[in-house]
C-alpha cells in the first residue's frame, strides 16, 4: 500500500481540483468529430440496406422477367396443330419421321382464337403444365466489419465501511477478470484491442478511499467471501506496422489501383417452355463452354481504414464451341449427259452423310463494375468482401447457333443474313468477390480474387423460344497499387 | 439545468447540452491532463479525445456516484494510452543517492498552482505517471503498477525519485524567490 507522504498531501490540496482554462480550439474540434461519428453511423446502416435493395431488385426482376415470357408464349398459335403440318411434308423427303420443329416466324403467322397453353390445360393433361427449369440464385453479399462492446458488472456506491472492508482485503492476483465497454473498440474499429482491461482496471479501482468516484463491482461469487481481487491487467499493445506494410493509421482514406486478369467460366442457363424444350435440348447439344477470361483495370477508395468504393473497366470474354452435323442431310450425285440433245439424268450415287458446321463463337462484355467491399488485415496479408453490380457499355459477339428452324444460322454482326438472337447490351450484373491479398511492398500488393457474377437479363431478344442467361466465375489475379 | 438533465440532454444529442457539459468540467479536466502531458498541446490533446469517448460512452454512465470521477477516469485513461503508444522509459535522474528529506509545506504554500503544475510537467515521464497515478490519484503501487506495465519496485522507486526531484526544485524556486 502507497504511504502517505506529505508532499503528496500537499501537491494533493494544491492540484487535485485545480482548474486551468483550455484552449479555445478544442470544442471546436470535438464538435467536428462528433458529427463525423454521427456520419459513420448512418454509412453503417447504409449498407444493409442497400444491399437489401439489391437482392431483392434482382428477385422481383427474375419474377417479373419470367411471368413476362409466360404471358408471351401464351398468345402463339398452337405449336403441336403447326408441328404436326411440318412433319408429314418432311416425310416424303427423307422416308421417315421427322421431328422438326417448325419455326417461330411460321407460328406467328397462324391465327388462333384460342390460349394454346389454356387448351392443353385438360384433365389428361393437366400434369403438362409449364415447368421452369430455373437454376443458380446469385446470392451478393455486403460485408461490415464488426463493432463490438462489451459491458459486464453493476454499478455501485460503497459506503464508508464497505470500503474499508474492501481496502483490507488481499488485492493479490485475481481468479476473476472484468470486462467493461469498450470505448476503443468502438472508435477504432480495426485497431488492436487496447487496454479493455486498462478501462476496466481504472474503473474498477474505484478510489477506495471512499471518493465519490463510481465503483463497478467485479462479478463475484456470493457464496464465497467478499474478496474483491484485480486481474492484472495487460498493458495496451501498440499495434506494429509490421514491415512493408503500408500505414493505414496514417492514411486511413487512401486510393487504390487494380490491374488484373484471370481465367473464368462462363455457364449458360437456358430456359423455354415446355414446348421448346427439344429445340431447347437441341442448343444444348450443339453448344459448349470452352475458354473465357476476364481482364481489367480498377480504382478502388478506401474510406477509414476498411471500407472500399471500387469502380473501373472490366472486359469479360467467353468462347463456346458451335458444332452441328444434319443427320438428315442427303446428298444426290447425278451425271448429266447429253446424248444427241437430250439430257439424261443418271444418278449415280447418294450420299446420306453429314451437313457439318463448326465454328467458335465469341462474346465479349465491357462493362463498369460499381462494388462496394470492406477490407480486413493482419500483417503484411489481408482479405477483402466485396459486392456490387456491373453496368454494361458493350456486348461483342460472333458465331452461329442452330436457329429453331433447324437451320444454322449466323449472328455475327454486319454477316449477311444476321440472326438477330442477342440484346445490343446485357444490362446490369450483380457481383460478389473475395480477395486475397499480400504485400510485397508497402504500397504495393498482390492478390487473388475469386469472384462470381450473374447476368440479371437473358442476352437473348425477347422473341427467341430459349432464354439463356450468363453465370460467370472465375478468379482476378493482379497487383495492388495504393497511391500516396 | 442540474447536471442530471444535462446529461439527459447530451443522451439526446442536444449538441447546446454537450457543450454546457464541456464548460462544466473542461477547466478541471484540462488541469488534470496537464499533469500527465509532456506540453500543452498533447493535453488539448488528450482533453480532446477524453471529451469525445465522454460523449460516446456516456450511455454507460449509470449515474451511481460521481459524474465527475467518471469522467477524470476516462480522463486518466486517455492520458496513459497516449504515452503508452509512445513507450517511455523510466529514467533514472542521478537522485537515487540522495536520501528522501522533509519539505517546508510553507515552501509549497508559497509557490502558486501555475509553479506547481510547471514543477509537475517538467517531472520526467516515468516520476510524472507514477506520481500523479500513486501521489495525486491515490492508486496503490501495485495498481499503478499493472497501469504503466512495470513491476511494482520499479514504481516505489519512481515516485520516491519523483519527491526527491519535486522537495528539490520546490527548494531551489523558495531560495530564488527569496
Amino acid at each position: 500500500m502507497n504511504e502517505p507522504n506529505h508532499i503528496d498531501e500537499l501537491l494533493r490540496q494544491r492540484l487535485g481540483d485545480n482548474e486551468v482554462p483550455p484552449p479555445t480550439f478544442v470544442w471546436p474540434n470535438i464538435e467536428r468529430e462528433l458529427r463525423r461519428r454521427r456520419r459513420r453511423v448512418i454509412f453503417w446502416w447504409m449498407l444493409p440496406l442497400l444491399a437489401g435493395s439489391t437482392l431483392w431488385a434482382v428477385w422481383e426482376y427474375r419474377k417479373t422477367d419470367q411471368s413476362h415470357f409466360m404471358q408471351t408464349a401464351a398468345h402463339t398459335t398452337n405449336i403441336n396443330a403447326v408441328a404436326d403440318q411440318s412433319n408429314s411434308s418432311s416425310n416424303a423427303v427423307s422416308g421417315s419421321e421427322n421431328t422438326t420443329l417448325p419455326s417461330t416466324q411460321q407460328l406467328q403467322k397462324d391465327q388462333s382464337a384460342s390460349n394454346p397453353i389454356q387448351q392443353k390445360s385438360t384433365p389428361e393433361n393437366i400434369h403438362d403444365e409449364p415447368v421452369w427449369r430455373v437454376k443458380s440464385q446469385l446470392k451478393t453479399t455486403t460485408n461490415q466489419g464488426e463493432f463490438t462492446s462489451k459491458g459486464g458488472g453493476s454499478a455501485a456506491y460503497l459506503t464508508k465501511e464497505e470500503t474499508s472492508a474492501v481496502e483490507n482485503q488481499n488485492l493479490n492476483a485475481a481468479n476473476t477478470s472484468v470486462v467493461v465497454s469498450s470505448d476503443q473498440a468502438t472508435m477504432n474499429p480495426a485497431s488492436d484491442n487496447t487496454a479493455l482491461n486498462t478501462d476496466a482496471a481504472l474503473l474498477n479501482l474505484a478510489l477506495l478511499e471512499n471518493r465519490q468516484y463510481p465503483l463497478l463491482t467485479l462479478p463475484i461469487d456470493l457464496k464465497k467471501p467478499a474478496t474483491y481481487s484485480i486481474a492484472p491487467v495487460a498493458p495496451p499493445k501498440r499495434k506494429k506496422v509490421a514491415h512493408n506494410c503500408y500505414d493505414f493509421h496514417r492514411n486511413p482514406n487512401a486510393w487504390l489501383t487494380d490491374v488484373y486478369l484471370g481465367p473464368s467460366l462462363a455457364r449458360v442457363e437456358m430456359v423455354s417452355l415446355p414446348d421448346d424444350r427439344p429445340y431447347m435440348n437441341q442448343r444444348l447439344s450443339t453448344e459448349s463452354s470452352m475458354f473465357a477470361a476476364t481482364a481489367g483495370v480498377r480504382v478502388s477508395r478506401l474510406i477509414q481504414r476498411h471500407f472500399l468504393l471500387r469502380s473501373g473497366i472490366d472486359y469479360q470474354y467467353w468462347q463456346e464451341k458451335f458444332e452441328y452435323a444434319d443427320p438428315y442431310y442427303v446428298k444426290y450425285n447425278i451425271v448429266v449427259t447429253v446424248i444427241g440433245g437430250v439430257q439424261h439424268i443418271d444418278t449415280v450415287g447418294i450420299d446420306y452423310g453429314d451437313r457439318y458446321v463448326r465454328t467458335w463463337n465469341r462474346f465479349g462484355l465491357l462493362d463498369i463494375p460499381l462494388m462496394l467491399g470492406t477490407e480486413f488485415r493482419s500483417g503484411r496479408s489481408g482479405f477483402s468482401l466485396n459486392a456490387g453490380v456491373t453496368f454494361n457499355v458493350l456486348f461483342h459477339k460472333r458465331g452461329a447457333i442452330l436457329a429453331p428452324d433447324g437451320q444454322v444460322a449466323y449472328f455475327t454482326p454486319g454477316k449477311e443474313q444476321e440472326y438477330e438472337l442477342f440484346v445490343p447490351k446485357v444490362g446490369m450484373s450483380a457481383s460478389g468477390s473475395v480477395q486475397w491479398f499480400y504485400h510485397v511492398k508497402p504500397k504495393t500488393r498482390i492478390f487473388a480474387e475469386p469472384y462470381i457474377r450473374q447476368l440479371m437479363r437473358p442476352v437473348n431478344v425477347a422473341d427467341h423460344p430459349v432464354r439463356q442467361r450468363y453465370t460467370m466465375t472465375g478468379i482476378r489475379l493482379g497487383m495492388t497499387r495504393i497511391l500516396d | 439545468m442540474n447536471e442530471t438533465d444535462i446529461i439527459m440532454g447530451c443522451l439526446r444529442g442536444s449538441s447546446q447540452c454537450q457543450r454546457l457539459l464541456y464548460d462544466r468540467l473542461a477547466g478541471k479536466m484540462y488541469a488534470v491532463c496537464l499533469r500527465y502531458a509532456r506540453s500543452k498541446s498533447d493535453a488539448a490533446d488528450m482533453l480532446q479525445d477524453g471529451f469525445v469517448k465522454v460523449f460516446t460512452k456516456l450511455d454507460q454512465f449509470q449515474f451511481n456516484g460521481s459524474f465527475e470521477g467518471w469522467v477524470r477516469r476516462i480522463m486518466i485513461n486517455t492520458a496513459l494510452r497516449t504515452y503508452q503508444r509512445q513507450r517511455f522509459d523510466f529514467e533514472s535522474s542521478g537522485y537515487e543517492h540522495l536520501p528522501e528529506r522533509p519539505i517546508d509545506p510553507d515552501a509549497i504554500s508559497n509557490l502558486s498552482e501555475a509553479e506547481l503544475m510547471r514543477l509537475v510537467t517538467k517531472l520526467p515521464d516515468g516520476y510524472r505517471m507514477v506520481f500523479n497515478l500513486v501521489a495525486i490519484e491515490g492508486y496503490s503501487h501495485a495498481e499503478a503498477a499493472d497501469l504503466l506495465n512495470i513491476q511494482e519496485s520499479t514504481s516505489r522507486s519512481q515516485l520516491t525519485k519523483a519527491r526527491r526531484w519535486l522537495a528539490d526544485q520546490v527548494e531551489n524556486m523558495s531560495k530564488v524567490n527569496e
